[in-house]
């Protein structure tokens, strides 16, 4: 499977737009959800996610010659730290100033983004379960919502989880199942 | 439970940690060997998780996406065919180019199911709808032709870049949402406005294109003539009146269907799921679920205009599109929307009633004092037969309202000066200076608020009336003297006042003029406040033509018993019209006029009572046989008995009412239950104030007061506490003016000693409840 991943990479990277197209498609979503669970439901309110989706698809556009790897997980990890760039610059942009107006439209025709990915970005919906995961994870306590988002969205490897968090592989790995255990609680206590 | 609870956890915990660990699955049974009758939720609990692990795990390269080339597109004859746009249930939907006008467009290939419902009407249909200019708006997606003797049968039309409603709804702002549906509203007002009907609204239906600006599709296609369409649309679209033959269809219908699309856009899902049977069962029944309880950061007013669209009765929903598109705006611009759903009310009431059981259980559980018990059952019905929300929410206090009321608060006392200047000091000549000073501000006043009233500033509005109708029989009462209109004849023995200041016509028609424009105001804005005035003015309008039957004579004569006969009438009239109230719908209105009902028939049976008459008129016979030789008023045990008779009936009057009444006829009940105990003490107090009887009767009045305030306890009522209290001072008084014990300071340390003790034994009891 990740074999069409690879070719479909080659041929972005030669300047396929179908190729780039089905490759955003596919990750748009995750993205999606990774963007509005870190945002958090305050700052949820107040930024468009959609508008920091499409920043992270256009800068990752502009990079994509630097990206190193060859399958949607390392994709994934790799979109999800420019997305986490962009939340910091429009968080810190929103302090400073709030950009209602700039709320109003939410897809900036300026932006040089081709007319088919663009099609692929609005086509990205949550659906039922991906809203309701949302909220559940925003329920969960800080370390186990951290920890899912870096395995589940940021698809990294233990390894690099345990890196980031000062912990061990093993610890991690405890962690994660603990962090899965509370998500599933949550869900089960919500209504369908 | 929780021990139940926490072990289940405990047991998906280790389910988890197994699965990501190791990658394996536990066996339930295995998990719950010692505790079976876990086994069942557990299972329910690891069918999550592993639905949760697949929908996160689930690998980026399994997208359900159409393959990148479409196998086989379908050709039409001047077309050539693009691409596959999108699916439906009406069929499949191809972009197709145009070769003769060298233009895109789109052709939604209909389906055998489909072509029942669109019929033939669609050609009639686009003759009109181009006749019309509807198609001028561009918010609506222009069908060009349908070609329904082809195969397949095929309607070309506009072609919309953009995605569905449905579909990008859940990631808009809140706001946005609302901008959406204003548009969409506007466009279906203006296929009304030139007689065209939708019929088929929903989500997939209105598109949104790149500005976010909602495109609808399949204007029509559902039904050209207006008088059918039941049965077409989909469901859970359809509204009501769709499902049943016999009602008419008009653009209410269309109303309805933008409801449900805007419910389903604020919580994302549908108000009614299920298969088709239960969904229609759920349309007639009408009582969705609270969007702000399946998402609860829904704004409350989109759910209000959602629901207030969403009405089973056509005729309190929005009237037209355009009503629901300018609550909308209402909501965007800030203001309050003037949607309210009866959903609301029907909704409260129901979760009400459930907690009015509980308190029973309560109760009898002893978990809650019987006063408790009360206190919380009339804060319940406080709730369920609550007023409107906007007098509620007026409550809480602007500057804004706070100068209105000050200014009508002073209007009204510059009036009321006004009024004593001219009728006690005569220092007002003309009808033009009163006319400028009461009628022009009574005009102004009641403009300002129906002005007010409009524009979502009830509380203040209903201030202003208030004041308005106070002014207006000053005004008129003014106007009569300087007139000359109505006077009566200053010998007339009949009239109210001697020297005629106001005669008795002149009042009757004022108080009249003033209760029919109160009573009017009262039904229009639905007050409480209102409705009192309108009770006081009734009251002095009987007053008043009762007048004219010798009141004045009664009064001066002492004949109370005469008084309160005329004014029992008033009674029985307060109490049928509050019924009446209450029948028809109108609470705040019956609650005051209980109220009134009750007070006067205290008042009333007390001034029967006075000189014994009560006995001699309803029996004929008298006590004065048995009363000693030495008492100078020969009726006076006739007076304490028809006084004590009259605590007993106002107790029996309060438990009945309690018991048998309606829901508001217990304010009532309870006003008086506070009075009952103040008129069963009150003979021996009227007793001890004629000091004629025997003088230990002051001493017997002491320790019933005392009495009645320790039975406070066992019946926990508050007023037996206050009565008791009141004539227990009384009592001491009376002592000590009849033994003339004020000018010995023995008495005065007697009583402090007596103080002294309470508190001691206060404390003593307070020391041993605390030592149990």
């Amino acid at each position: 499977m990740s074999t069409e991943t690879s070719t479909l990479l080659q041929q972005a990277r030669e300047g396929s737009q179908e190729a780039l197209n089905r490759l955003y498609e596919r990750c748009a979503g995750r993205l999606l959800a990774f963007i509005r669970v870190r945002l958090g439901k305050d700052l949820r309110s107040r930024l468009e996610s959609r508008d920091i989706l499409q920043a992270a698809l256009v800068k990752s556009l502009e990079h994509l010659g630097e990206f190193k790897g060859d399958e949607t997980r390392s994709l994934m990890a790799w979109l999800t730290r420019i997305a986490e760039h962009e939340i910091r610059d429009c968080a810190d942009f929103h302090h400073r100033q709030r950009r209602d107006a700039a709320r109003e439209v939410p897809v900036d025709d300026d932006v040089p983004l081709p007319a088919l990915t663009r099609s692929a970005l609005s086509r990205v919906i949550l659906d039922e379960e991906a809203r309701r995961i949302e909220e559940a994870l925003d329920a969960l306590e800080p370390a186990h919502r951290d920890v899912i988002l870096l395995r589940k969205f940021e698809e990294l490897p233990f390894a690099e989880i345990g890196q980031r968090l000062g912990k061990s592989e093993d610890a991690c790995r405890m962690l994660l199942a603990r962090a899965m255990t509370a998500l599933t609680l949550k869900l089960s206590e919500m209504p369908r | 439970m929780t021990t139940t609870s926490a072990e289940l956890e405990a047991r998906l915990g280790r389910f988890v940690e197994h699965h990501v660990l190791r990658g394996e699955r536990l066996v339930l049974s295995e998990l719950c060997a010692d505790r079976p009758e876990l086994q069942e939720p557990l299972a329910a609990l690891v069918r999550q998780y592993l639905s949760l692990t697949a929908s996160l795990d689930s690998p980026l390269d399994l997208s359900p996406l159409a393959p990148l080339e479409a196998t086989t597109l379908p050709s039409f004859e001047g077309f050539q065919t693009i691409e596959r746009i999108g699916g439906g249930g009406m069929g499949d939907v191809f972009k197709l180019k145009d070769l003769t006008l060298n233009r895109i467009v789109a052709a939604k290939v209909i389906g055998r199911h489909g072509e029942r419902t669109w019929k033939s009407g669609v050609d009639a249909f686009l003759r009109e709808a181009r006749a019309l200019a509807l198609f001028s708006d561009r918010r609506i997606v222009q069908v060009h032709e349908a070609r329904l003797d082809t195969d397949p049968a095929v309607i070309i039309m506009e072609f919309v870049d953009g995605f569905e409603l449905g579909r990008l709804g859940p990631s808009l702002e809140y706001t946005q949402r609302a901008r959406v549906m204003v548009d969409v509203c506007d466009a279906v007002h203006h296929a009304h406005t030139l007689g065209l009907q939708h019929r088929d609204l929903k989500p997939s239906n209105i598109m949104l294109d790149a500005q976010l600006s909602p495109r609808i599709l399949d204007f029509g296609l559902s039904a050209g003539d207006p008088s059918r369409g039941h049965f077409a649309g989909t469901l859970p679209y359809v509204a009501p009146e769709q499902l049943d033959p016999s009602c008419p269809i008009d653009a209410r219908t269309d109303v309805y269907a933008l409801g449900v699309v805007l419910y389903e856009l604020l919580c994302g899902r549908a108000p009614y799921n299920g298969d088709e049977r239960t969904v229609i069962d759920l349309i007639r029944a009408g009582v969705p679920r609270l969007p702000i309880e399946i998402e609860p950061t829904v704004p409350e007013p989109l759910q209000a205009i959602a629901l207030t669209a969403m009405e089973r009765d056509p005729a309190t929903r929005y009237q037209s599109a355009l009503d629901m598109a300018a609550d909308l705006s209402r909501y965007l611009a800030g203001h309050a929307v003037q949607g309210r759903p009866s959903l609301y009310a029907a909704t409260l009431g129901s979760r009400v009633r459930p907690h009015l059981d509980d308190i029973t259980d309560w109760l009898r559980l002893r978990l809650v004092h019987p006063h408790e018990a009360e206190r919380l059952r009339s804060a319940y019905r406080a709730l369920d037969a609550r007023e409107e929300d906007w007098i509620v929410e007026s409550r809480t206090l602007s500057y804004t309202q706070i100068a209105l009321y000050l200014g009508a608060f002073l209007l009204l006392c510059g009036s009321l000066f006004y009024f004593v200047a001219a009728r006690w000091y005569e220092k007002v000549d003309g009808v033009l200076r009163p006319f400028g000073v009461l009628a022009l501000p009574f005009i102004g006043l009641n403009v300002a608020a129906h002005h007010l009233y409009r524009k979502d500033q009830k509380a203040v509005a209903v201030a202003f009336y208030l004041a308005a109708v106070v002014l207006l029989p000053l005004f008129l009462l003014i106007l009569f003297d300087e007139a000359h209109l109505l006077v009566a004849n200053p010998h007339d023995t009949r009239q109210l006042f001697d020297n005629a200041v106001v005669s008795n016509r002149q009042l009757q028609v004022t108080t009249l003029m003033a209760c029919a424009w109160c009573g009017w105001l009262a039904l229009r804005t639905r007050t409480a406040a209102l409705s009192t005035v309108f009770t006081v003015l009734a009251f002095v309008f009987t007053v008043a033509v009762i007048s004219d039957f010798g009141l004045r004579a009664a009064i001066e004569d002492g004949r109370w018993d005469r008084v309160a006969l005329r004014l029992f009438p008033l009674v029985a009239a307060y109490a049928l019209a509050g019924a009446a109230a209450e029948q028809t719908g109108r609470p705040w209105f019956s609650r005051p006029l209980y109220l009134g009902s009750a007070v006067l028939f205290v008042a009333v049976l007390e001034l029967f009572a006075l000189d014994g008459r009560m006995l001699q008129r309803l029996g004929g016979f008298s006590l004065a046989p048995w009363q000693s030789a030495h008492v100078s008023d020969p009726n006076l045990l006739d007076t304490v008995a028809a006084m004590t008779i009259n605590g007993a009936l106002f107790y029996a009057a309060a438990s009945a009412v309690l018991r048998r009444g309606t829901a508001q006829s217990q304010p009532a009940a309870q006003l008086l239950f506070v009075i009952a105990p103040f008129a069963l003490i009150h003979p021996l107090g009227y007793l001890v104030r004629t000091a004629e009887y025997s003088r230990r009767v002051d001493w017997l009045y002491a320790a019933c007061a005392m009495t009645i305030m320790l039975l406070s306890e066992p019946r926990q009522r508050r007023s037996f506490y206050y009565v008791g209290l009141l004539n227990l001072g009384g009592a001491l008084y009376f002592i000590a003016l009849h033994r003339h014990w004020f000018e010995r300071p023995a008495w005065a340390v007697a009583v402090i000693a007596a103080g002294l003790i309470a508190l001691a034994a206060g404390f003593a009891l307070d020391r041993s409840t605390r030592r149990r």
